[in-house]
């Protein structure tokens, strides 16, 4: 069986990673050769907010060596990302220009739900027992160089995530900048990192039982030993930390700054939790990076569904502000079967459906704020919100589509969102209609319809249900908001609902 | 007992002596065939050559620069500068003795004769004569020295007279170089007892000397040679091109500080007395030799064509019974491939990089390159690679002491060849020997991988006995690209499967090794090393056996050279056994024997137990993992242990002797290994037998 080669390469503030693999339907995925380059570019990016030139040519020419590297294994595909830590450079575009320039090669730059989706992909592609653990309250901490990520897991469903900012380098970074005296710097990191978490226990985590953590990060590297995934229990990471705070810190050892705050963010966990263990999979994003290719490509199966998690978060999100779910859900279902209908005439795509479950799940969120001003508020929960691998754009839509549920759907300058093209505002219109007669028809929230499907005949854009009630708001609803529908599709919505004895 | 305490450490450079010693006590026994004895004796004096040029440099640098640090056995370099310099004396004095008193004469007894000036027949004379116009007198420069002539610059190890001139009442110096593009000795035509006759160059340029300076009489001539510092150190911090600072170096090595003089002990007082001061060397430096000087000219006269009887049976390396004529590649696929030099022959190793050359399936190919020989084959094949669209990274080490300028231009030639040269790595030395093709074959990527204790030199394979392994163990595999990833300036791999790399992990790996069989014997279970190597000089190293030792670890060391432990004293290390051995191959192979409570674990490497080797190299450990190559291994330790020809078994006192044959087996290891590459050479299928076409024959003419 032909075998595909693949290399991934990902640049994050620690340094620039490559790492190459084979893969065929029938053995799966296999690394072939791994290169690191340690750079410490995060320290400026935090302090300065840029990166600067000579960062920028050291990474030029490091892909520019690496991409010579492909020649040895013969690769035939590549994918370069820059890690969305990389993105707190305001020049960060100049580098994309600048490596496209110098080797060209067009990286991507991750947005954070898309490095948290390849992050869990690669967890679960080297941790074989994922599903099973997820099975139970699990917590996976990503302890990154700049931030902190808490994804929560309960009965195999993705529960949410959360990000703090909260990396090693960070913090060492923020110490560097108080004037600190070294016995002081273990304490100031507790205090740090204790008060921040305490919120999370306070509204996240609640009452939830945890039982396992799972923990991933560049710096887990200086622990982890040669295993697959490394198990430590509570004890042996709690002696480490403590031995590390009775040290008297040499400031200019790096490698103590970072590893104190790493322990003392895993001790913090383990403390909130029933975990009596630490699960620490030896994993690079460029594993993620690779399930990812191969699923696309040759159907070849990580392990994981992670399409469901993004679901699964959306509802348990819904569920925190209160949501009727049972319209909600009721609405995504109708939702679903109205997009069926127009998704091949008019070229729509999964994604476009993504957006649509998404606003149907997350509708109204913002009333568990205020009545007054809820699609406002829906708007900004959900831009503020990260669902795995969804992008930035995708969300925007999401938002977007709630914001304008009901409010007569604005002109592409009133959207008053920068750098959205004229196709965000199409598939933003087509959205916004299919939700609009979807929500229409649960005007009540009593889920009256059955066996609800549309089809298009002529100019028509008919949608047929059965029900055991009356219907005449639905009804009305569906005939008010149909003009959006009509304009956008260029069908007119009709509805014929029969109704049953 | 305190492990650290001095007393339980040999210093490094008497230990070299010793070494030093044990060949010349091959010069010396009669039992060696009379052309190896003067084979040995040069290699003595090549040694020592070598031992002046780079430790007593090194030491007499510590004592100029004021370092006041004590070596391992508690010397202070002052002390131990002038504990070497008295034992060079009586070494230089034992092998001008040894050539003078035994050699000379069995050279008389087999009708061979050094002859003088004073010597020659009137043939004789005439032919020498003859030879010096012809050859000789064009390539002399003879230079004075006066004030407007200051001394002139007199190269490293050149052979050179030293002639004192009486300028019109006045005392004057002049000095010729010995032309060292000139054969050393001259044959002569037979005399009238039917000899073989030779005379050294330096005594042929002698009589003619005074036609040199005409106008001149002479007052006193001596041949004289001097040895110059040859270690550089490189400031590597501030180094941006290595091999422009190495060149640099180069250059300056031939002049650099004279470390000894070597003179005629017939010597005028006054030609002594200006060469010490113009050289500007200390008086126990300078050494009196009584005989010719630099005997490393007997390499050459080895070469003479003389009785059979007189030298080591002619051998040549045979094919190794492991490879058949298929493809390499096909064949290390089936198993680990294995290869004991020089009794098997190198070719194993040339065809897998020149098949990898020209295999349309390979990508890229990866070698580390230490010493290559003048005409390296396999430098040749690698440009051929290139060539031929492979990528090709090689790591030439510039930095190898005495190669380094051969080494330039190999690494030259191989950039321009369009391979990637990495010219060595600031700080360290890449002493590693390994090979690693990668393959692109129907099941994907295949990487396969040559490890081995010696250079990819396929000339002293010839004469050094090492070992190497073929596999394409997919952790092995993994582990050489990491480490070529490493050599090429990327971060260290998070784990290495199979193999242990120093600087930074093979010093560890040896405790951890030790360490074990110490927590074995200590359970009361058997615990055994056996550790065969060139060198064991780190102090760490030496604790740790002791430390074993001392747990009832029964250790069994063979080291050829140096070795800084004392074996058999009570309480400390009576459970050590060191040999050395020293016989027609050099023996150069570094073997690893760990019994492992019955779970035997063995490893070849290029690495010897010191602290260069562990601390400031690159070098690798290698695990022999198939059974079939593992027994061979443990029998190549098992026969050299219970070798009783060429092996000196080292005292607590750091002396050696040879082993007492009263009942014993006369057993020489190398002469075994001869003999089975034979035997499994002619038990070889005919596949990898000479090649012999046979003729169709017309049974009717029968």
């Amino acid at each position: 069986m032909a075998v595909t080669s693949f290399a991934a390469i990902v640049i994050n503030t620690s340094g620039i990673a490559m790492r190459i693999y084979e893969m065929n339907k029938k053995s799966g995925i296999k690394q072939i050769d791994e290169l690191m380059h340690a750079m410490q570019c995060g320290q400026e990016i935090y302090k300065e907010g840029r990166l600067s030139f000579d960062s920028a040519e050291e990474i030029c020419a490091v892909v520019k060596e690496f991409q010579k590297k492909l020649l040895e294994y013969a690769v035939e595909n590549l994918q370069l990302y820059i890690s969305h830590s990389l993105t707190e450079a305001f020049n960060l575009d100049f580098l994309v220009t600048q490596i496209r320039i110098k080797t060209g090669l067009k990286a991507k730059v991750l947005n954070g739900s898309k490095e948290h989706y390849l992050t869990l992909q690669s967890i679960a592609c080297k941790m074989s027992n994922f599903n099973e653990l997820i099975q139970k309250g699990t917590l996976i901490l990503d302890i990154g160089y700049g931030n902190l990520q808490v994804t929560q897991y309960d009965h195999a469903k993705l529960l949410g995530t959360h990000r703090y900012q909260l990396g090693v380098s960070r913090i060492r970074e923020m110490m560097s900048r108080l004037d600190v005296k070294n016995s002081d710097y273990p304490r100031l990191i507790e205090e740090a990192v204790i008060s921040d978490l305490r919120e999370f226990k306070r509204h996240v985590l609640k009452d939830q039982k945890i039982e396992n953590v799972i923990v991933i990060g560049g710096e887990m590297g200086v622990l982890n030993q040669q295993e697959n995934v490394n198990v430590y229990q509570k004890e042996e990471l709690q002696a480490l930390r403590k031995e590390l705070m009775a040290m008297n810190l040499d400031a200019t050892k790096i490698q103590n700054k970072l590893l104190l705050p790493l322990l003392v963010i895993i001790g913090s966990f383990m403390e909130m939790t029933d975990a009596t263990c630490v699960y620490a999979p030896d994993v690079h994003l460029c594993d993620g990076i690779v399930s990812e290719f191969a699923y696309k490509k040759f159907k070849i199966f990580s392990g994981h569904h992670f399409t469901e998690d993004r679901i699964s978060a959306a509802i348990h999100l819904a569920k925190r502000f209160d949501c009727d779910m049972d319209h909600n859900l009721y609405v995504r279902n109708i939702a679903n079967e109205l997009f069926k209908t127009v998704s091949k005439p008019y070229g729509l795509n999964n994604k476009d459906q993504q957006v649509l479950e998404l606003a149907s799940i997350l509708y109204d969120c913002g009333r568990y704020i205020n009545h007054h001003n809820d699609d406002d508020l829906t708007y900004e929960i959900i831009k503020e919100s990260e669902f795995i691998n969804l992008s930035d754009l995708n969300r925007l839509l999401v938002a977007n589509v709630l914001r304008y549920k009901d409010k007569p759907f604005p002109h592409v300058h009133e959207l008053n969102e920068p750098l959205v093209s004229s196709d965000f505002y199409v598939i933003l219109a087509r959205v916004t209609a299919l939700f609009r007669l979807a929500d229409a028809l649960d005007t009540c929230h009593l889920q009256k319809l059955e066996d609800v499907h549309a089809t298009i005949k002529n100019k028509e854009f008919i949608v047929r249900a059965t029900t055991h009630q009356e219907v005449n708001l639905e009804t009305y609803a569906f005939n008010e908001s149909s003009g959006l529908f009509q304009e956008v599709f260029g069908l007119k919505p009709v509805f014929k609902c029969k109704r049953r004895v | 007992m305190d492990l650290n305490d001095v007393k339980y450490y040999i210093n490094r450079e008497l230990s070299w002596l010793q070494f030093d010693y044990r060949i010349l006590e091959e010069a010396r026994s009669k039992q060696t065939p009379l052309f190896e004895r003067l084979k040995f004796l040069a290699i003595s004096a090549s040694n020592l050559d070598e031992f002046f040029m780079v430790r007593v440099a090194s030491v007499e640098d510590k004592v100029l620069a004021g370092v006041n640090r004590k070596d391992i056995s508690g010397l202070h370099p002052k002390d131990e500068l002038k504990a070497i310099l008295d034992e060079s004396h009586n070494l230089v004095n034992l092998q001008c003795s040894t050539f003078q008193r035994s050699l000379v004469p069995a050279l008389n007894a087999v009708k061979i004769r050094f002859v003088g000036i004073d010597e020659l027949d009137k043939k004789q004379k005439a032919y020498v004569d003859d030879y010096y116009y012809q050859n000789v007198e064009a390539v002399l420069t003879p230079m004075a020295v006066d004030a407007s002539r200051p001394f002139p610059l007199i190269l490293n190890k050149t052979l050179n007279i030293a002639v004192l001139l009486d300028k019109q009442g006045e005392e004057a110096f002049a000095t010729v170089q010995v032309p060292s593009v000139l054969n050393r000795y001259i044959a002569l035509p037979q005399d009238e007892m039917g000899n073989r006759c030779f005379i050294l160059l330096e005594d042929m340029i002698a009589a003619h000397l005074q036609e040199l300076f005409d106008s001149y009489p002479i007052l006193a001539y001596a041949p004289y040679r001097i040895t110059r510092n040859a270690g550089f150190d490189l400031d590597e911090d501030d180094t941006e091109n290595l091999l422009y600072e190495v060149e640099k170096k180069l250059k300056k090595r031939r002049t650099g500080e004279a470390i000894r003089l070597e003179v005629a002990s017939n010597i005028d007082e006054r030609l002594y007395r200006f060469l010490k001061d113009e050289l500007d060397i200390r008086k126990n430096a300078v050494f009196y030799i009584n005989g010719p000087l630099d005997l490393t000219f007997l390499f050459r006269f080895y070469g003479l064509d003389v009785d059979e009887s007189l030298k080591f049976p002619a051998f040549s390396p045979m094919p190794s019974p492991m490879f058949d004529d298929r493809n390499i590649f096909a064949q290390i696929r089936e198993k680990d491939l294995f290869v004991h030099l020089p009794y098997e022959q190198f070719d194993p190793v040339l065809d897998f990089v020149q098949s990898a050359a020209g295999d349309p399936d390979v990508l890229a190919i990866k070698q580390t390159l230490y010493r290559v020989s003048g005409h390296s084959p396999i430098i040749a094949a690698l440009a051929k690679a290139a060539d031929n669209g492979k990528q090709v990274t090689v790591l030439v080490e510039v930095k190898a002491r005495f190669d380094e300028e051969n080494n330039i231009i190999w690494a030259k030639k191989l950039e321009k060849a369009g391979c990637h040269v990495i010219y060595g790595l600031l700080g360290l030395k890449t002493h590693s020997k390994i090979t690693l093709v990668v393959r692109k074959e129907e099941e994907g990527i295949k990487r396969y991988v040559h490890l081995g204790t010696g250079n990819y030199n396929d000339s002293t394979a010839k004469i050094y006995t090492d070992l190497g392994i073929f596999t394409c163990s997919d952790a092995i595999g993994e582990d050489a690209s990491a480490l070529f990833n490493m050599i090429s300036g990327y971060s260290e791999p998070k784990h290495w499967n199979r193999l242990a790399i120093a600087p930074y992990w093979l010093r560890d790996k040896f405790y951890f090794l030790i360490d074990r069989e110490i927590a074995h014997a200590k359970a009361g279970e058997p615990a055994r090393i056996v550790a065969k190597m060139n060198s064991l000089i780190d102090k760490q190293m030496i604790a740790k056996l002791y430390e074993a030792s001392q747990a009832g670890v029964e250790i069994s060391l063979i080291v050829r050279g140096i070795c800084g432990l004392r074996p058999g004293i009570a309480g400390l290390s009576e459970n050590i056994t060191v040999r050395s051995l020293v016989g027609q191959f050099l023996e150069h192979s570094r073997i690893y024997y760990f019994f492992n409570n019955g779970e035997e674990e063995m490893y070849l490497s290029s690495a010897d137990w010191m602290p260069r080797n562990l601390d400031r190299r690159v070098e690798i450990l290698f695990p022999v993992e198939a059974k079939d190559i593992q027994a061979r291994v443990k029998e190549i330790l098992e026969m050299q242990l219970k070798d009783t020809l060429r092996a000196s078994i080292m005292h607590e006192d750091g002396t050696y002797s040879h082993v007492d044959l009263r009942g014993k087996e006369r057993f020489d290891s190398q002469v075994y290994f001869v003999e089975q590459a034979k035997n499994a050479c002619a038990k070889t299928p005919e596949s990898s037998q000479a090649k012999i076409f046979t003729p169709m024959q017309n049974n009717e003419e029968e």
